[in-house]
């Protein structure tokens, strides 16, 4: 049977949600023979809502973006660790800005077929579904979305 | 994990009592008896010394990180009289977020989800007039 996919797309965030995806996604891609695209996102746009709304400090924004930019470096050399022992070919990298117009833009931009994504939230309200990332991805995604769930 | 998930009815205080930063402070993370009170408010305080966390709707969120917590938690204390806490507005519901050293996704993902809630002025106001900390909940859910 012909694989329905060329191109996976990974996204996390340091969240167990999206570590969970990304496990998922290596043995996927290991078990499938196809390339894996692991992109790790730093919200800096939530960062910057919460300067602005003062429950940040400027000070605070910069050490938080740091220590997100640290998680990004230590998750993606992880992936490439794991891509590595398990034969897998892997495309890390770490994008900045919102989760969804980011992975969104790399959909397009590489021919990505199938995207992995964290578990989504049990969906309370309205309001839930437009905040998290995870479920705005699903409903808006460009290309055929696979969950890994808890 | 969710907002959902770091709230528990066991860390909500309806009324507060006192009518400062460090008193009601006291109150609400005394509601966790696993954490050292002194230490986590002396945190807290140093933090809002910094610049206030009321968001300018008479709400403020208080954060710190916290060595040897294993995850996010997050307590609401509600004050039926406005308060003066450093902001620019009266504050009457006050959320504490409390994170481990090395979890700035999931800290920003929950201060960012108390901020989504109360950017909806009915939300704001709900919890203003909420009662009952299974009301809190139920706004918040």
């Amino acid at each position: 049977m012909k694989i329905p996919f060329s191109n996976i797309l990974v996204y996390f965030d340091g969240s167990e949600e999206g570590d969970d995806a990304l496990d998922y996604a290596l043995s996927l891609a290991g078990a499938t023979g196809v390339k894996l695209h692991a992109v790790y996102v730093i919200n800096t746009k939530a960062v910057g809502v919460l300067l602005k709304k003062h429950v940040f400090v400027s000070g605070e924004r910069d050490e938080y973006l740091g220590d997100l930019k640290k998680d990004a470096e230590k998750r993606t050399r992880y992936a490439n660790r794991i891509a590595e022992r398990k034969g897998v070919k892997i495309i890390t990298e770490i994008g900045e800005g919102a989760p969804h117009k980011v992975i969104e833009d790399y959909i397009k931009a590489n021919g990505i077929d199938l995207l992995v994504l964290g578990a989504v939230n049990e969906i309370r309200s309205r309001r839930d579904e437009i905040t998290s990332e995870n479920d705005r991805l699903l409903r808006t995604s460009s290309c055929p979305v696979l969950i890994v769930k808890r | 994990m969710t907002l959902h998930e770091c709230l528990n009815r066991g860390r909500i205080k309806i009324p507060l009592i006192g009518r400062d930063a460090k008193s009601v402070l006291y109150e609400i993370v005394s509601l966790d008896e696993t954490l050292d009170t002194d230490k986590v408010v002396k945190t807290l305080l140093e933090r809002e010394n910094e610049g206030s966390t009321e968001m300018g709707i008479g709400i403020a969120i208080p954060h710190a990180r916290i060595p040897g917590l294993d995850s996010v938690s997050v307590s609401v204390g509600i004050s039926p009289e406005p308060m003066d806490f450093g902001g620019s507005v009266l504050t009457s519901v006050i959320f504490v977020v409390l994170a481990p050293e090395k979890s700035a996704s999931d800290h920003i993902r929950i201060l960012s989800a108390i901020v989504e809630k109360c950017s909806a002025g009915r939300t704001v106001e709900a919890l203003k007039n909420a009662s009952t900390s299974e009301e809190v909940l139920s706004i918040l859910s």
